[in-house]
């Protein structure tokens, strides 16, 4: 062992550029895997602690009114607890509970339930007294500004409240609940009373947070048996439940194999049932890192080693087994790869660190809870807005190491340095095998021209003779070379559709697209934004464009199985757990109804929009063209359609060039029954559209009535002046408004109250300012580009150093022939443009071997961009420039490395060999 | 006619305490078409003075002069030319291109001289005269020994050089095949009037040679003439 260490340690001091080149290999990929991984970590954490804000610091929530739960409070006051651990049982750690008690719940003003909570509960729910005292009498209440704002009730102790008749005393100011509670638990309010306060109809419900180390589904199991709780009556945080294991597998080996054969299902599905926060997706791109890393050390490694290859013979004659040599070689690459991994990790988590404290949010996943979350209508654009912008994405919070990949890598690349280590030792063996059998196989066909015959310059022959001269070594450089550029090309690809779906999302988002918008924060069709004024905000000075919306309900008939997917709507999938959204059925009878076998009625949004706005839809084409003229002479429209989840736009069977029978309320101002489409015929009209176009995305939407996202709704589009000949609609329910580009915050607060005066008698309109929002969002998107690049660069930077490393190989290798060369009078130049022709040669060959594997790359990231992420029109090919720029890149990497290896080799060191 | 003249030649290798003299004020000339001999044991520096004379190396002090021109003052494209079109090459291990065939090996020197037209009435001359027309096909490995110092040595005489300069030509090759090549040798400074400066540390061999240099610790001791007299 001594003298393995002895020999590793001599060979490592010896060649020393080699094991510098390994020791940077190693620490650029410990430091871009680990660091990558702890920006992953960092932005899972931060959104995990930002559900634990919005949905409640719990795991799980049950029923408490039995039996059980006096056994669970002896257990819990005879539990020593320790770290945090209050009561630890048979497979589970609990580290926090809290009871809440339903006193009493009234559904009138508003739902609100009269709530008796522990300490433990209002911790668990982040409840802070901010004012006064908690309630002792059964007469005192306490509760938030926003329930007392909406009760009406000043928020100052001592207030006097009226509920159900009965009379309170306001003894306390609470913070509100998490934000999203109500997602999970239905809208409701909340009022705090004493524990004295008792009408007799008590539900109790326990509260359990578990120790997040481990996954608390287990825990919750070990738990409901431990104490015979019935698990039907357990909840779920589902907010809270990606990031602490508190789901079922996924996926059954059945479920996978009925997918891959099922057309609606497929990949798509599998991948977004697994893909839970993003942590699948993460775990791909930190896979392919490794995988590169592994790749890159080996490439390194394997040159290194061949580079002397023949005293390794020569050892081996002198009775060294292939045992020794494994020994030998592992001894090596271990040393090297535990300084180069450790100082990698410092390195990669140190730059990871200051990234992740400059643009840290671009790492918090967006889609938090899971689940089917019904469509909310009435919601304000503003709500909407806000809740779609960067803005609303969390702070990133600390930055957190990642200890698992940290030591996952390390395994995994340790693992890769064994296998590396193997393959050499047996590739050594093979090597004298196979130089015996050269030795036999002297007659192998080879070409038997004469190439001096009709060339007179032999370096471009003598440079493609060598080149092809070890078919396999060739072959083997070539891939090597082409690995970092394909991960360069793919990340580009990569970065440049996310940008252009970001831009193009946001933009189809309200508010985001424009930085100010006038909107009726209303329902109700007469609620409208008169002509008069819409002119009138024209006329304000400063302001880039002025875009007036027009608004219309209707009802489209989806006959003869038009509808292909029932299942997208609630109405009409018979799911458990997608319920349709209770607001919408009673005010507009559902978004869908069915009327025959495959027949069905879909609710759809009309808008009216300007040419211009109607131009800018162009980047949203799916089929047919939008030409705002002729959708006037012809009457023609624009059908917004829906996208499934394998992102194809197949949801409803219809193309451009088809008509829709449009049915309308006869009165533009109709409200209440009518909206429900089941009035009499002769409240609605029926008029029969040409469809001019298919488009993926409306732009300036209304989300007050059946709900507008932009992506789960039908919308029709046409221009302005067809809403008012074809509805007699003129009044505008939404404008948006923009700056010219550059205009500062200043310039946006003066436009937006000029814009506040010109509407200021207009009931239920709102002028909201975007500008902080938008400047946030163009921030994010820039710091998300320059990650993708960031890595692209770091990526190219250990190609760099491998192709480098690979050159001077191939240089090293033929180092006696070329000092022959030179010692027959090949001048400098002569010798450096032979290297740079084979330089260029390896540049052109690998930059098409790069082509041809990226080609296959891009296929599968085109797909899972369309079918998986659902990206707003990827392009299919990445753009020439980066081709043409990898492609020149290489070249010049190539000769540049191949003439600078040249120049390393002394004229006359092959013949001081020899001397 | 004089073809070099070696003027007081020193070679150092190393420094101070590790400093090693590899040749000592070593000075003689050679006639054009003579065929030297330059022997000694091991170590002896014979080599290190054959690449000072090729122009491979450089000495420390002294003077090297080729068909009238001191190497020491050439730039180092100057003496890459020269040494292309005035010496020629023969190594103990022959130094071929594995990737070229014997016609395209022999070939080759003449195609670094850009715009000169490889003469290759010459070229096949001298393939029929060493007896490798027939493999001029063949690439280095499906030949012998003997054959590859014969293409070896082909090549050193393509560019019809001044001096060709052969270290331990027969170094690598049995007995039979030495005294093919030593013919060879002989007979290519006959009929060309070619100079060669062969080194071998086989007195047998030396003495087939028209004069012996014989080096001993990097001191030239006596350049013997073929009929054993000191010159």
């Amino acid at each position: 062992m001594r003298n393995t260490l002895r020999l590793a340690l001599a060979y490592m001091k010896y060649y020393k550029k080699q094991t510098a080149a390994l020791f940077t290999g190693v620490l650029l990929s410990a430091a871009l895997l680990t660091g990558v991984g702890s920006l992953f970590a960092s932005g899972q954490e931060a959104a995990k602690e930002n559900a634990r804000t919005e949905y409640g610091d719990w795991h799980y929530e049950m029923r408490c009114d039995f039996p059980w739960f006096g056994e669970f409070l002896k257990d819990i006051q005879e539990s020593e607890g320790n770290d945090g651990i209050i009561l630890g049982g048979e497979g589970f750690r609990l580290e926090k509970y809290g009871v809440e008690t339903v006193r009493k719940a009234v559904s009138e003003p508003f739902e609100i339930q009269y709530v008796y909570g522990d300490e433990g509960y209002l911790d668990i729910m982040g409840r802070e007294l901010l004012e006064g005292e908690m309630p002792v009498e059964e007469n005192e209440i306490a509760a938030d500004a926003q329930t007392l704002r909406n009760l009406g009730v000043p928020d100052e102790p001592g207030s006097a409240v009226t509920l159900d008749g009965e009379k309170f005393i306001l003894t306390g100011i609470v913070s509100e609940m998490p934000e999203k509670l109500g997602d999970l638990m239905g809208d409701y309010m909340q009022v705090f009373v004493s524990p004295e306060l008792d009408y007799g109809m008590n539900g109790s419900f326990l509260y359990l947070r578990f120790d997040e180390s481990s996954p608390v589904l287990v825990q919750i199991k070990a738990f409901a048996s431990a104490y015979g709780v019935d698990g039907s009556t357990v909840a779920r945080n589902n907010g809270m439940a990606g990031y602490v294991g508190a789901e079922e597998a996924k996926l059954s080996v059945e479920q996978i194999r009925t997918a891959l054969t099922d057309p609606s299902l497929g990949l798509p599905w599998i991948w977004g049932s697994l893909n839970e926060n993003e942590a699948l997706t993460e775990g791909a791109v930190l896979l392919v890192l490794a995988m590169f890393a592994g790749f890159i050390i080996y490439s390194i490694f394997q040159v290194s080693v061949l580079r002397r290859l023949s005293q390794y013979s020569v050892m081996q004659t002198l009775g060294m087994t292939d045992g020794s040599a494994f020994a030998m070689l592992m001894t090596e690459m271990a040393l090297i790869f535990a300084g180069g991994y450790a100082a990698g990790t410092l390195l990669g988590n140190g730059a990871a660190a200051w990234i992740y404290g400059k643009a840290g949010r671009i790492f918090i996943t967006r889609n938090q809870a899971g689940g089917n979350v019904a469509r909310h209508t009435g919601v304000s654009m503003e709500e909407t807005a806000a809740e779609l912008s960067v803005s609303a994405l969390p702070d990133a919070g600390v930055f957190h190491v990642d200890c698992r990949i940290i030591w996952m890598g390390a395994v995994f690349l340790f693992l890769v340095l064994a296998l590396i280590s193997l393959v050499l030792v047996r590739r050594m063996r093979r090597l004298t095998l196979r130089e015996m059998i050269a030795k036999d196989a002297a007659g192998k066909r080879k070409k038997r021209k004469i190439y001096s015959l009709r060339h007179e310059n032999m370096t471009g022959i003598l440079a493609k003779k060598f080149m092809f001269s070890r078919k396999g070594a060739f072959i083997g450089i070539l891939l090597s070379l082409s690995v970092g550029s394909v991960i360069f090309l793919g990340a580009a690809y990569v970065a440049e559709n996310t940008k252009t779906n970001n831009e193009l999302v946001f933009a189809a988002d309200d508010g985001l697209g424009s930085d100010i918008q006038v909107y009726e924060a209303s329902d109700i069709l007469k609620d409208t934004i008169p002509e008069k004024t819409a002119e009138e905000l024209k006329g304000i000075t400063g302001l880039e464009n002025v875009f007036p919306v027009r608004y219309m309900l209707g009802e489209i008939p989806l006959n003869d199985g038009m509808l292909k997917g029932t299942s997208y709507f609630a109405e009409t999938a018979e799911e458990e757990g997608f319920e349709p959204d209770p607001e919408i059925m009673e005010k507009y009878n559902g978004q869908i109804v069915q009327t025959g076998e495959d027949d069905y009625r879909l609710k759809i949004n009309i808008y009216g929009y300007d040419d211009e706005m109607l131009e800018r839809l162009d980047d949203y084409v799916l089929e047919g063209r939008i030409d705002p003229d002729k959708m006037r002479e012809e009457n023609t429209v624009l059908f917004k359609t829906l996208l499934d989840g394998q992102g194809n736009y197949d949801v409803i069977d219809i193309s451009a060039g088809d008509t829709v029978q449009l049915r309308t309320p006869d009165d533009p101002e109709a409200d209440g029954e009518t909206l429900k489409f089941l009035g009499g015929q002769d409240d609605y009209r029926d008029t029969e559209l040409k469809i001019g176009a298919l488009i993926s995305r409306p732009l300036a939407k209304v989300g007050t009535y059946i709900g507008d996202d932009g992506v789960s709704n039908v919308d029709i589009i046409m221009t302005n002046e067809q809403m008012e000949k074809n509805f007699g609609v003129t009044g505008y329910q939404t404008i948006s408004i923009s700056l010219p580009e550059g205009a500062d915050r200043e310039a946006a607060a003066r436009a937006s109250d000029e814009i506040r005066s010109a509407v200021g008698g207009i009931s239920r309109c709102v002028v909201k300012d975007y500008t902080a929002q938008i400047e946030a969002q163009d921030l994010y998107l820039d710091q998300q580009i320059m990650f993708f690049y960031g890595i692209a660069a770091v990526l190219l930077l250990i190609s760099l150093l491998h192709i480098m490393n690979s050159m001077q190989y191939l240089v090293a290798e033929r180092r006696y022939e070329f000092s022959v060369l030179r010692a027959m009078g090949i001048t400098d130049a002569g010798f450096c443009k032979m290297l740079m022709k084979e330089g260029v040669r390896y540049g052109i060959y690998s930059s098409v071997v790069t082509l041809a594997a990226y080609w296959i790359v891009q296929e599968v990231l085109y797909y899972f961009m369309v079918h998986v992420y659902l990206y707003l029109h990827p392009q299919g090919m990445i753009e020439a420039g980066y081709l043409i720029f990898t492609a020149v890149l290489n070249v010049g990497l190539c000769t540049g490395a191949m003439v600078l290896s040249g120049r390393l080799q002394p004229a006359q060191a092959g013949m001081a060999e020899q001397a | 006619m004089e073809i070099l003249q070696v003027k007081q030649i020193h070679k150092i290798y190393g420094e101070k305490e590790n400093k090693v003299y590899a040749l000592r004020d070593v000075s003689f000339s050679v006639e054009q078409g003579e065929f030297i001999a330059i022997v000694g044991t091991s170590g002896s520096g014979k080599s290190t003075l054959l690449n000072l004379i090729g122009g491979l190396d450089t000495p420390a002090r002294g003077q090297i002069i080729i068909r009238g021109h001191d190497i020491a003052s050439l730039k180092r494209k100057e003496l890459t030319i020269f040494r292309r079109r005035n010496i020629g090459f023969v190594f103990q291990n022959y130094s071929l291109m594995p990737v070229l065939n014997v016609y395209d090996n022999v070939a080759l020197p003449v195609t670094f001289d850009r715009g000169k037209h490889v003469d290759h009435g010459y070229i096949r001359e001298l393939l029929k005269e060493l007896g490798l027309w027939e493999k001029r096909k063949r690439y280095p490995s499906e030949l012998s020994g003997g054959q590859q110092q014969r293409v070896a040595l082909a090549r050193a005489l393509a560019n019809k050089p001044a001096l060709v300069l052969a270290d331990e030509p027969t170094g690598n090759l049995d007995s039979s095949t030495t005294v093919e090549v030593m013919g060879l040798l002989k007979e290519s400074s006959r009929k060309y009037h070619q100079t060669i400066l062969m080194v071998t540390h086989n007195e047998a061999l030396a003495q087939a040679c028209d004069r012996i240099i014989r080096i001993e610790d990097g001191r030239l001791y006596c350049a013997a003439g073929k009929d054993g007299g000191w010159l």
